[in-house]
């Protein structure tokens, strides 16, 4: 029998764990999941963010199995000029962060990376990489149920040239990847 | 034959017939990798582990160029020649 995962997301100060299985994630600028609070275009030269979301790999059932080699990557590039996914993996779980701001602003387009979290620094900060890219980020192995591996701290930068307007739009999706041995 | 023989299902492949069988994932597909095949890794290789995942589906709330107010953006979708002028219009 395979092993039973969802992916955690984390909010609030204690954090909260939810599993949110393959459910929409928004990139807004309120510490929930679904919020719809916008994170404004720039109007010149520059790149706003997201309040940074927080997730880590839950596993509910090993089925006799061990989890190993995770890693997270898009499954697609970014398909609306303008955006862009970003992220960390390197904090443990005992590091996280409640966000209450966004990273602050760049001064260029999508290519300095965000301070995560809000008020930190950006070392180690990359953008997700693209599906078959990625690098292990916990190696494992996991045998037993419960959260495990670092803390995958997300944040969605939208520059200036960005000229969507009107309506929500897509980003790619997120994938967790491992091993079950 | 054992219990355990990890190519007790498994096939030979065209043209790789001098490779033995090769260990098929759950759809049962060859893997196709000649690490995989039984003349290479002998009757004791593990079976193949398909990789497992998860995903999470992302989305921006709402994408807000100041440029282009949103109604605006809205009516150029609903009727994408109201701003064109006719003679009505003039």
């Amino acid at each position: 029998m395979a092993m039973t995962v969802a992916i955690a997301y984390l909010n609030g100060a204690g954090p909260s764990q939810t599993d949110i299985g393959a459910t929409t994630a928004v990139w807004n600028r309120v510490d929930t999941l679904t919020g719809t609070t916008v994170v404004p275009t720039p109007t010149s030269t520059g790149t706003n963010f997201s309040y940074v979301k927080v997730f880590q790999v839950h596993i509910t059932a090993t089925g006799s199995l061990a989890m190993s080699a995770v890693k997270v990557e898009k499954v697609a590039s970014e398909a609306t000029t303008g955006t862009k996914l970003w992220h960390r993996s390197d904090h443990a779980v005992g590091s996280y962060v409640q966000s209450t701001a966004a990273p602050a602003a760049t001064g260029d387009n999508n290519t300095t990376a965000p301070v995560i979290p809000a008020g930190g620094n950006n070392t180690n900060v990359i953008a997700f990489p693209a599906l078959g890219a990625g690098a292990t980020y916990a190696a494992g192995p996991f045998s037993s149920t419960g959260y495990v591996g670092n803390l995958v701290e997300a944040t969605c930068g939208v520059d200036a040239t960005n000229t969507t307007a009107g309506a929500a739009v897509s980003t790619p999706t997120l994938r967790w990847t491992w091993t079950e041995s | 034959m054992s219990e355990n023989d990890p190519f007790a299902n498994a096939v030979t492949v065209p043209g790789l017939e001098h490779l033995g069988r090769a260990i098929v994932d759950e759809a049962g597909v060859p893997s196709g990798s000649p690490a995989n095949f039984e003349a290479t890794r002998g009757k004791g290789a593990e079976p193949l582990t398909p990789e497992a995942y998860a995903d999470i589906v992302t989305a921006i709330a709402a994408d807000l160029d100041p440029n282009k107010p949103v109604d605006e953006a809205h009516a150029w979708a609903a009727d994408p020649e109201s701003n064109v002028t006719t003679p009505d219009d003039a």
